[in-house]
């Protein structure tokens, strides 16, 4: 009779078994502590309820009074534009501060070893300064010096049988001028 | 159902195209080249590059970009000629692993398919029975990994909810109806979004085909139906959720093998690339 997996693992190597036990170990660990977006993740993605009483947001830049439209990309690109838009977005809206910013300070920063490295974990100023300028381009449209940026949240409600804006505002603006 | 070297050729074959229609339009390393803003999660394994400096530092220089792009494409191109390789595997894993974390940093959102560095997990082993135990430590993971997607959808309980699936599809499109779009695929979004009956049969069936790979556990008599009915699930969520599976794909045709892979002594022709 053939053996289970675990068990030729063991006879195979004893590290290799032990090293799976322990990945099994942590992984059910992690779960129980519902931290599924560790090691793994999106494996919990569309489990959780989503309100429907709230309304659906999205976002869309306008580099020179045009907007930067990008569902015509094929896909990984307009992936890459939709949510890094939408986490920019976000980054705004949060006072300038991203995801993992939020999370260290809820922590109190002395979570683990990663207070000496949060600085690396976050995006340098001068980088986040550049996204606009590298978020046009790849949308196609021309930001050189002086070009204007507009950052604006619409909220769609569901009406009459398909999505309408039901309001907007505006998260960010600003003129760059560049060497 | 396919044999070992139509596995290898598969499995390469298709992580090259998906590479290609990752890189070509823009998502590659070269595609990130001038955007200095990420948002990391709270996973650690993210972090690690991050730590190093080295992706922002890739992503500061255009042309090394272009060349860690073009290093995957010739690497996977490597792989399929000659797959066994094991240096050459680590290294690819690592290229490819590091490419997915630092896209998804920049995304700021993680996708599913992780298939594009675990794919070379086997083949960076040297002994062919290292390889196979890996092998199998790969398929039971990705059986896992669906099966459990369909738990946690069964324990929140939304495969009860007949709206859950209608909420879900009213904020999928959202950028194309901001854009002024049109097309088949709006229409048929617009036409669910408004069944919520409709909607959840939909919502039930994706569950369970994420709930098929339990019986891979026991036996792989029904790998070959697993597999097709992940493929199903995938394009179905490419159509209707615009969720694609590129990444994924190549990881997925370990369903379609005959027997378990790396079996068979190795060939005198592979044994010189053996490390």
């Amino acid at each position: 009779m053939r053996k289970n997996f675990l068990s030729r693992l063991f006879a195979h190597s004893k590290p290799a078994g032990i090293a799976c036990i322990l990945f099994i170990f942590v992984y059910a660990l992690l779960l129980y502590k519902k931290m599924d977006m560790a090691l793994f993740p999106l494996n919990a993605m569309f489990a959780y309820e989503r309100p429907n009483d709230k309304p659906v947001t999205g976002y869309r830049l306008w580099v020179n009074d045009q907007p930067a439209d990008y569902t015509k990309y094929p896909y990984w690109k307009k992936d890459l534009m939709e949510t890094s838009l939408s986490v920019y977005a976000r980054f705004h809206e949060n006072s300038h501060t991203t995801f993992l910013r939020s999370y260290f300070d809820q922590k109190k920063s002395d979570w683990l070893w990663a207070g000496r490295w949060q600085e690396r974990l976050i995006p340098a100023t001068s980088g986040i300064g550049l996204w606009p300028v590298w978020y046009a381009r790849k949308a196609g449209l021309e930001a050189g010096p002086g070009a204007s940026f507009r950052l604006v949240k619409y909220d769609m409600s569901w009406a009459s049988g398909r999505p309408i804006v039901s309001d907007s505002i505006i998260i960010y603006q600003s003129d760059i001028s560049r060497k | 159902m396919i044999s070992e070297s139509a596995y290898h050729r598969m499995v390469f074959g298709m992580l090259f195209c998906e590479w290609l229609i990752i890189w070509i339009p823009g998502a590659g390393f070269s595609g990130l080249a001038g955007n200095g803003f990420f948002s990391l999660g709270v996973d650690p394994l993210a972090w690690l590059p991050f730590v190093t400096g080295f992706p922002q530092w890739l992503t500061g220089h255009a042309w090394v970009c272009l060349l860690s792009d073009a290093f995957i494409a010739v690497g996977i191109l490597v792989a399929l000629i000659s797959p066994m390789r094991s240096g050459w595997g680590k290294g690819m894993m690592l290229a490819c692993l590091l490419w997915y974390l630092t896209i998804t940093a920049y995304l700021g959102h993680r996708n599913f398919q992780t298939g594009i560095f675990l794919v070379w997990y086997p083949y960076i082993f040297a002994k062919q029975q290292s390889k196979q135990m890996a092998w199998e430590a790969l398929r039971y993971f990705v059986l896992f990994f669906y099966f459990s997607a369909a738990v946690f959808k069964i324990w929140e309980g939304q495969w009860l909810q007949p709206q859950h699936m209608s909420n879900i599809l009213k904020a999928q499109f959202i950028p194309y109806y901001l854009e002024g779009q049109s097309g088949l695929r709006l229409s048929v979004n617009q036409f669910l979004a408004n069944r919520p009956g409709l909607g959840a049969l939909l919502f039930n069936l994706s569950v369970l085909a994420e709930l098929l790979p339990v019986l891979g556990f026991f036996t792989r008599r029904y790998d070959k139906l697993i597999g097709f009915g992940l493929i199903a699930f995938h394009l179905a969520n490419w159509f209707l959720m615009d969720i694609a599976p590129i990444g994924q794909l190549s990881l997925l045709i370990l369903f379609f093998i005959r027997k378990i892979p790396f079996q068979q002594p190795v060939s005198d022709e592979h044994k010189t690339h053996i490390l």
